[in-house]
């Protein structure tokens, strides 16, 4: 099993990276936070939000029933997938019994969680990527640094030294002018692909409705242009009833860019009808399980398959902001990724992941569907740690030291006793505000740590003295 | 059978009892004294060109915005039934010409030289190179006034890619047609009874993508009016 690693240094060795990243992902928080401060009940819908779909989860089997019998009834095709070669296979099959050469794809998570692009490369088709930060991911042979903007680690330079490189356009920093260029390439493999494939935002069992929000308009174009549309759905994503949209919609397009809605939501009801001009003229939907009826077990854990991939937990994230997607070498990546990705694939192999958290709790306060990811994070440090441990309880002298602080916090007279001490204490142990005897096995935490001193005098007694003045 | 397998698997794992009841009451989205008016400047929020074109004269001086705009030649309208939903006199300059159902309605102006009546021919969809037909007008079955949306459907205009294809789209609203929020948009609505895509439309295609800069007119058009009539 390869074990994957969080690779800290080169992220922050990245000079550019580290140019574009932050202000990049403050814009997004700052967008979201606009967004979302018009809104007066914007923590009633968040409930509400998170209701429907915990409700969802635990009827799952039920509603994915419902869906597969509406969308049949509007004359498209379900399949389920167990994992992701499954619907790798799958798509091939019907690539192949249709004589498809070029595929048209607009963004979906799933389509890299499974690794469609290659598989598809492998079964000889020409695939394109539409969407524009997808587009230049593919380009550059690389995977996307961020659910919603995938090209979030490229300035434009980089996109500029590449459509240079690859498209042959004359150089330029003018970002719309690099979008026209896009657009245009794109344009001819619209109208030429045989076939498209979406993702789903939502699908929504009692009409048979796959949802697929965008900006750009390639969604609407790779579900309408090519004779087959493809929609890859993860079996969480199903929703009861076409009114719950008003509200998720509302959650997922303002926490995700900050927009009160998106330019485009596509609500496609299988292929084209009788009397409509265009319109594919078959319609498939992949359910695909990949791992995540494995989620589904743990009644806790679960709540983790509420995410409507917003991406507002990478925003925010202090440890994300520092290390862009990339860094995780995950497909999800960030808060939501380091709970995903654990729970869906052997833990052991991505076992630094829960632990790449400060456990600031940023992400679980802007989750629009309030999941409770630092919580579920220390599970599954625990497991981790079970794990390393083979289940038996051993004494290390870390298990000591924090059961020590345990019994030291949760009294404040104890709290405070110890407090005094290490004050009188830091005259000894701290020099320049730096905690001084570096012996193992402390000096291994600090490498790369700094402790701070304690302030000569605790808040309570700076309160009584000076704050009693205001 | 991996449908069996995965659903089997799910039953496993499910609850014996539901806990989690599907909240019945949707929460309050926000009601508008003048939804026309909040229409109009979310919309134009949105990036969207909001005319006025109740009067015939009004619509023809918005028409003629439009193709200032274009610089256009064509029209691509959506079925006959927009002439009648929006009250255009129109007339066809091909009556004999057999386009039937399967026809779009295509009208040539010279630029800035939009009149009444409409000299529209039907031509089948393949016979129209829809990708250079700069504009393409279709109407719109509800506004939302909450978030200055509009919605298509394509039954409707029977087509999906004419509301994306063209570097410019014209959608004509009526302004009863105007609803006061996503709820009660959703609650109204019954998707995929008749047609097989509805989309709605918030401002012209865009995109974020490099930088977080915002371009207007990525793969949709780069520009979207909404004409009241």
């Amino acid at each position: 099993m390869n074990r994957i690693k969080i690779d800290v240094a080169s992220a922050l060795a990245d000079r550019r990276l580290q140019a574009t990243l932050f202000p990049a992902l403050q814009r997004s928080v700052e967008s979201r936070d606009e967004a979302v401060s018009e809104v007066e009940n914007w923590e009633e819908l968040r409930d509400y939000g998170r209701r429907v779909k915990l409700h969802t989860l635990e009827k799952l089997p039920f509603y994915l029933e419902k869906l597969e019998k509406n969308v049949v009834g509007h004359g498209g095709k379900v399949l389920w997938a167990e994992s992701g070669e499954d619907a790798v296979r799958m798509i091939l099959t019907i690539a192949r019994e249709r004589a498809v050469r070029k595929v048209v794809k607009s963004k979906t998570m799933l389509g890299e969680e499974i690794h469609l692009n290659q598989g598809l490369l492998k079964g000889g088709l020409e695939v394109i990527e539409t969407d524009l930060g997808e587009y230049i991911v593919q380009l550059c042979d690389e995977m996307p640094s961020h659910i919603v903007t995938p090209a979030l680690h490229k300035s434009r330079h980089d996109v500029a030294e590449l459509f240079e490189a690859k498209l042959g356009m004359e150089p330029t920093d003018d970002v719309a002018k690099l979008t026209l260029t896009a657009r245009n390439v794109l344009r001819r493999h619209f109208l030429e692909a045989d076939l498209g494939i979406s993702g789903v935002n939502f699908g929504v069992a009692e009409t048979g409705t796959i949802v697929v929000v965008e900006n750009e308009g390639n969604a609407r174009l790779s579900t309408s242009l090519p004779r087959v549309h493809i929609a890859l759905m993860g079996i969480e994503k199903v929703i009861p009833r076409t009114v719950d949209l008003s509200v998720l919609l509302k959650l997922l397009t303002r926490s995700a860019t900050g927009q009160r809605l998106t330019s485009y939501v596509n609500l496609i009801s299988g292929p084209k009808r009788e009397g409509e001009l265009d319109g594919p003229e078959e319609f498939f939907l992949i359910l695909v399980d990949n791992g995540r009826s494995q989620i589904y077990e743990d009644q806790f854990l679960r709540q983790t398959l509420t995410c409507i991939r917003c991406g507002a937990c990478q925003n925010i994230c202090p440890v994300f902001q520092r290390l862009g997607g990339h860094a995780y070498g995950t497909v999800y990546q960030g808060p939501i990724g380091s709970i995903l990705t654990p729970q869906m694939f052997p833990i052991a192999a991505v076992e630094e992941h829960p632990f790449a958290s400060s456990l600031c709790g940023a992400c679980e306060e802007t989750c629009p569907v309030k999941i409770e990811i630092p919580k579920i994070l220390l599970r599954l440090r625990q497991q981790v740690q079970e794990a390393r441990n083979h289940g038996i309880q051993r004494f290390r002298p870390e298990r000591i030291g924090m059961l020590m602080w345990a019994w030291v916090v949760s009294s404040s007279r104890r709290y405070a006793i110890a407090s005094r001490w290490l004050r009188r204490l830091q005259s000894v142990l701290f020099r320049n505000g730096r905690f001084r005897p570096a012996v193992p096995p402390v000096s291994a935490w600090q490498k790369d740590r700094d402790v701070p001193g304690l302030a000569p005098k605790r808040f309570r007694e700076y309160r009584e003295s000076e704050g009693a003045e205001h | 059978m991996s449908r069996e397998a995965i659903l089997s698997r799910l039953k496993d794992f499910q609850n014996r009892e539901a806990s989690e009841v599907l909240p019945e009451v949707v929460p309050e989205f926000p009601d508008f004294d003048d939804p026309l008016n909040t229409f109009k400047r979310q919309a134009e929020k949105a990036g969207t060109v909001v005319l006025d074109g109740q009067s015939d004269e009004n619509f023809t001086a918005a028409m003629r915005r439009v193709l200032e705009d274009a610089g256009a030649v064509h029209l691509l309208w959506e079925k006959a039934a927009i002439f009648e939903k929006h009250k255009i006199p129109f007339e066809f300059s091909n009556r004999s010409q057999d386009g039937g159902e399967s026809g779009v309605l295509v009208s040539e102006h010279a630029e800035q030289g939009f009149q009444l009546p409409v000299q529209a021919e039907i031509r089948s969809l393949d016979q129209v190179d829809v990708p250079e037909v700069a504009v393409s007008v279709a109407s719109a079955e509800t506004g939302i006034a909450e978030t200055g949306t509009i919605v298509e459907s394509s039954a409707a205009a029977g087509s999906r890619i004419l509301s994306v294809l063209p570097p410019i789209h014209v959608v004509l609203l009526s302004p009863e047609d105007v609803l006061m929020n996503h709820r009660e948009f959703f609650q109204s609505v019954d998707l995929g009874q008749h047609e097989s895509a509805r989309l709605l439309v918030t401002g012209p295609s865009r995109t974020a993508d490099i930088e977080k800069t915002l371009i207007i007119g990525v793969h949709g058009p780069r520009k979207l009016f909404t004409i009241l009539r």
